[in-house]
């Protein structure tokens, strides 16, 4: 049961905080539930200090009709994830504390975080893709009903987007254990046992296919990112967090989970193509962020170029890439996380999210401009700061691969000083101009500065200590890694 | 154990200095930042001096220390270790930098003491002092490249520290993009380092270099020859440097004596056995250090603006270095490298005591013309002495410091055989003369009707600021013999005094300073006279022979390709072509329409039914 409360606490809690007759208890009983859900995933660390190894920590049901199983276990890769859903939750809460909404807001969000887990931890496709769908919902709610103007519009892009990557990936993921049952003659969707069975012949590409789809809407990789910029836009800063710090993560973990231990040829065969949009992703969210006007749709294009890192190093197919890709995944969140959430702060007060409704906030505001520095730093990739070593060792990875494709990588290094810093001195330095709401803006309470506070130190120390994490990673990464 | 604590308190002093003013003075004494920062740069000079004399005296097996203090990154079979080595090189450019910034924070001290930022000031330039003691001592090129952009934020921000003027703002992000074309070169040779040994620290790097094969080799030389290049403000990515003047003048001093662009030649002479190997570019080093150099000097000598001068100056000097470096000379750029950071420092201190007494109020001052100056001698007779010794210095008067590492680098340029590379060397050096003494002149003497001359309430600075001053004069006199203790650490055999070349360098040092002498105090007016006669003349200079347009162009380019792909392409085609395709299945499918009706809360209770499956399901597996 150890990993099954994960998901089902806050997915229990959920209900209860729904339940709940009034707003504030509402509130204070979905922050409590999930800084106990981030305590108790910190807390399954034990066994790994204790040298135990984290495959200990695996459970199983038995096998249902079609050979559905419950199944979950964690890895070092999946961890961490689990960690950065679970701190994310608790911090979107805490930062949308003082927001008037009704208690489905806060159980939406324990919603999100119980189906996430879900999806971190599940070990059969099928319970995987019930997770992965039903994550979809509360995220469709947090936008269309609590976000900004074009909620609407917003949220059904985003469903129609998911939607149809999910119907890609469950009929990949459908057909992957009908050839499987076609070829041993045993139903099974556990993903050890799908390992085991190399598909072959011209259906495997078509299902890996399927399934690089249904993975690439979520990420979202170019083409497939149009749903992105307006659900990000749109949907409230605590579901910005969650959307690009946890959720996106969902599709770099299926490719992470499933196509590389299942389709290792493909993915060899695939390493060009995707490691090539993973190329396309860093450029293009690099360039798009450069050219926009709107802090928020600014930080949702760099989003896009981050998560490019990640499909880079994930399709180097090398232990350090592979490694730095889920790293990076982590390090995204963290900052990109850290960024919608300032953002937020800064819309909560002024209603305003132009780069030129600002201007002098560096000395109206210097702690909120300290943060922002900072946490833009890590996000720009400043070495000692946890972005650069993501990047750094997604990049490297691609080296041993392909020079041409890191050097090309590389210059995504430019581009995001090209976006960061004159979105930063839009904002902090430029003197205000006429219609500038500067004047309105308070600077960060108490409660604001201990949220960003966790996030720095984060962030600090995976910038000059990453081992441990990559310590934790290694047995999964070396794993998966090719060569 | 006296090595190693020495060796810690390069770290752990300015570190701590850092985490005492940000936690401790700034919320509650902002006004006395200045203090542990000025004795964390005290212990950090000590602890250098110290080591350097350890390693002189052959104290140090080996004549390099080197530890690892702990294990940064591992992937795979890769394992990155970060640590400290000292050795003759790190060492003798860190004492050089540590002294000269203890003078320079001792300047900025009363520099800025009226500004309202003062302790924001005194944390970022901390950082950049920090930044650069790790650059120095760093064991692996991995961990130098960490420092290196903590060195390109600390000058980011230092540029940008009077941020509400326009050209701050430009001029630090212009510094930063710069800076980072080059970093990605640094990193790109990383990687092909990374991806051929397994390994970024230097011992085993250059121990290993034959693994490699030529065309990784000729291509990380290159690489990291394009990073230094960025760093140390070489054609064609010099651009950023000349506009980095808009930040207070102690940062300029510490930027172009000791932190950021000696960090690019130190990258250069680290990198030495990987650049020996490749004879093309250092061939290459030579070309663009020597042509970095002419043009710098040809532009400087025509700047009005006091710190621009010296700005072009710079560039040219570390095109000399950068030159040495092409020759193979490294014991000549380092130890050209070591005087230049203190006679240039000594020139913007200088510089800032001139603007400091012609001004009422600092904010947003950072500099003077020529035309606000002249005959400022006897207002400021200490400074204008000061400047004197550092321009007889960095001219390569004998027996000034410039003048022994300016030899040794025209030694080796003689060394080469080249004629052509030689009178190309020796005009440069005439050409250093002659521009830094036209300032000299401009400035300190004469009576010339088209300038506004001394104002009657011009007065010399402080005792803080003084004091700086003076020192930093007394070793841009004395540093000559520093010459004979530097080869010795770097391993190289001691410089003789060639009679030949002595005599060259020093004709042709006099030939610029007689030149100068006529331009400015013969024919006073000549400067206004010939900006009146040729204006296309100074429009081309002062455009750095049209580069300058060209890479701002450049820049206005990718830009507009950006908004092209963001606005055009990404908004109104691609995302216009999927909402009109989802609009024709949603017109289409009357299941989906209850999305338009809005009939959200609906969907409340699909979220029920679904978790209720859910949990059916696992009751039922389990």
């Amino acid at each position: 049961m150890l990993l099954t409360w994960l998901w089902l606490a806050p997915a229990a809690a959920m209900l209860v905080v729904w339940a709940l007759p009034s707003r504030r208890l509402s509130r204070a009983a979905a922050l409590a539930v999930s800084a106990g859900v981030l305590a108790y995933s910190l807390w399954l660390l034990a066994p790994y200090a204790a040298g135990e190894g984290l495959l200990r920590l695996e459970e199983s049901g038995r096998a249902g009709p079609l050979g559905i199983r419950y199944h979950l276990a964690v890895d070092g890769i999946a961890l961490p994830l689990c960690w950065l859903t679970a701190l994310l939750s608790a911090l979107s809460i805490a930062a949308s504390w003082k927001a008037d909404v009704p208690n489905a807001f806060w159980a939406s969000f324990l919603g999100l975080e119980s189906a996430l887990m879900g999806v971190f931890l599940s070990r059969d496709l099928f319970y995987f893709f019930i997770f992965w769908d039903m994550a979809l919902v509360p995220m469709f709610f947090i936008i269309g009903l609590w976000g900004s103007e074009g909620r609407r519009k917003a949220a059904l892009k985003f469903a129609l987007y998911t939607f149809l990557g999910s119907l890609s990936l469950l009929i990949g993921l459908a057909a992957l254990a009908t050839f499987h049952h076609g070829a041993t003659g045993v139903w099974t969707w556990d993903m050890g046992e799908l390992t085991r069975t190399p598909v072959m012949g011209r259906a495997a590409i078509w299902i890996y296919a399927a399934l690089a789809l249904g993975f690439a809407v979520k990420i979202p990789v170019f083409p497939l990112h149009n749903w992105l910029p307006d659900a990000h836009t749109e949907a409230p800063a605590a579901g910005s967090v969650m959307l690009a710090g946890s959720m996106l993560k969902m599709g770099l973990f299926g490719f992470l989970r499933i196509l590389l231990p299942v389709f290792p040829e493909l993915s060899a065969a695939a390493l060009p193509f995707l490691g090539g949009l993973g190329v396309v992703n860093i450029l293009y969210g690099a360039f798009c962020a450069m050219a926009q006007s709107d802090l928020k749709r600014l930080v949702a294009f760099t989003s896009v170029s981050h998560l490019g890192f990640c499909l880079v190093g994930i399709f180097s197919l090398t232990a350090a890439g592979i490694a730095g890709g889920s790293l990076q995944m982590l390090n995204h969140g963290l900052s990109t996380g850290g960024l919608f959430l300032l953002v937020g702060m800064l819309y909560e007060r002024a209603h305003r999210r132009g780069l030129s409704d600002f201007g002098a906030l560096a000395s109206r505001t210097p702690v909120f401009a300290f943060f922002f520095c900072f946490i833009l730093l890590s996000s720009i990739g400043l070495p000692g700061l946890n972005g650069f070593v993501g990047e750094m060792l997604s990049l490297a990875g691609m080296a041993q691969v392909s020079r041409l494709l890191a050097a090309l990588g590389l210059l995504g290094a430019v581009l995001a000083a090209a976006w960061g810093l004159p979105a930063f001195q839009a904002v902090f330095w430029a003197p205000p101009g006429t219609d500038s709401v500067s004047d309105k803006i308070a600077d960060l309470d108490l409660r604001e500065r201990a949220i960003l506070w966790v996030l720095l130190v984060l962030i600090l120390w995976i910038g000059l200590y990453p081992r441990p994490l990559l310590e934790l990673m290694e047995p999964a990464v070396s794993a998966l890694a090719q060569r | 154990m006296m090595n190693a604590c020495a060796v810690g308190t390069l770290f752990f002093a300015p570190v701590s200095a850092l985490l005492l003013g940000f936690f401790v003075f700034r919320p509650y004494w902002p006004r006395k930042t200045h203090w542990p920062m000025l004795a964390s740069c005290a212990a950090v000079t000590v602890a250098s001096i110290h080591l350097a004399v350890q390693i002189h005296d052959g104290r140090i097996a080996g004549g390099s220390w080197e530890l690892t203090a702990y294990r940064w990154a591992c992937a795979g079979s890769w394992r990155v270790d970060f640590g400290v080595l000292v050795d003759g090189l790190s060492i003798s450019v860190l004492g050089m930098v540590s002294l000269v910034s203890t003078l320079i924070h001792v300047y900025a001290a009363g520099y800025m003491a009226e500004d309202p930022s003062f302790c924001r000031f005194f944390l970022y330039f901390h950082f950049f002092f920090l930044s650069m003691v790790g650059l120095l001592v760093s064991n692996n090129y991995l961990q130098m490249y960490v420092f290196w952009e903590g060195v390109g934020l600390a000058s980011y921000l230092l540029i940008g520290f009077w941020y509400e003027k326009e050209a701050a703002r430009a001029a630090a992000w212009k510094a930063f993009l710069t800076n980072r074309i080059g970093d990605v070169a640094f990193m790109l040779a990383v990687f092909l380092l990374l991806r051929g040994l397994g390994t970024a620290r230097f011992s085993e790097v250059f121990q290993r270099l034959p693994e490699l094969s030529s065309s990784t080799l000729t291509a990380a030389a290159f690489l990291l020859f394009c990073g230094a290049a960025a760093k140390s403000a070489q054609f064609p990515l010099h651009v950023w440097l000349p506009d980095a003047m808009e930040g207070p003048t102690p940062v300029s001093a510490l930027m172009h004596a000791a932190t950021m662009v000696t960090a690019g030649v130190f990258l250069l002479a680290r990198s030495m056995p990987i650049l020996e190997e490749v004879p093309g570019v250092l061939a290459a080093a030579a070309l663009i250090g020597l042509l970095t150099s002419l043009g710098a000097a040809a532009i400087g000598a025509m700047k009005r603006d006091l710190k621009r001068v010296l700005a072009y100056s710079t560039i040219s000097q570390l095109g000399l270095m950068v030159l040495a470096i092409g020759t193979g000379n490294l014991f000549g750029a380092v130890f050209q490298l070591i005087t230049h950071g203190f006679f240039k420092a000594l020139l913007f201190l200088c510089a800032g005591s001139v603007i400091y007494s012609m001004h009422d109020s600092l904010s947003g001052a950072t500099t003077v013309t020529v035309d606000d100056a002249g005959g400022l001698s006897k207002q400021l007779p200490v400074t204008s002495g000061a400047f004197l010794i550092a321009a007889l210095a960095l001219s390569g008067i004998p027996p000034l410091a410039g003048f022994f590492s300016k030899d040794a680098i025209l030694e080796g340029v003689f060394a080469t055989g080249s004629k052509a590379l030689s009178v190309l060397a020796l005009l440069a050096a005439a050409g250093s003369s002659f521009y830094i003494f036209r300032l000299l002149f401009l400035t300190f003497l004469g009576d010339r009707p088209e300038q506004r001359g001394p104002r009657a309430h011009a007065h010399e600075p402080g005792f803080r600021m003084k004091v700086p001053v003076l020192a930093l004069a007394v070793f841009s006199a004395a540093a000559g013999s520093l010459g004979e203790p530097i080869a010795k650490v770097l391993g190289k055999e001691a410089p003789h005094l060639s009679l030949v070349v002595s005599a060259a360098g020093f004709a042709f040092a006099g030939l610029g300073i007689l030149a100068a002498y006529w331009a400015t105090m013969l024919r006073p007016g000549f400067d206004w006279a010939w900006r009146r006669a040729q204006p296309e003349l100074e429009r081309i200079l002062d455009d750095d022979f049209g580069w300058q347009s060209f890479t701002a162009a450049l820049a206005r380019g990718v830009l507009g390709f950006a908004k092209l792909l963001a606005g055009p392409w990404e908004r109104k085609t691609w995302d216009a072509f999927t909402e009109a395709l989802a609009d024709t299945f949603v017109g289409l499918g009357e299941g989906l329409s209850f999305f338009s009706r809005g009939a959200l809360n609906d969907y409340l209770w699909w979220m029920i039914l679904g978790a209720a499956a859910l949990a059916s399901t696992v009751v039922l597996c389990f």
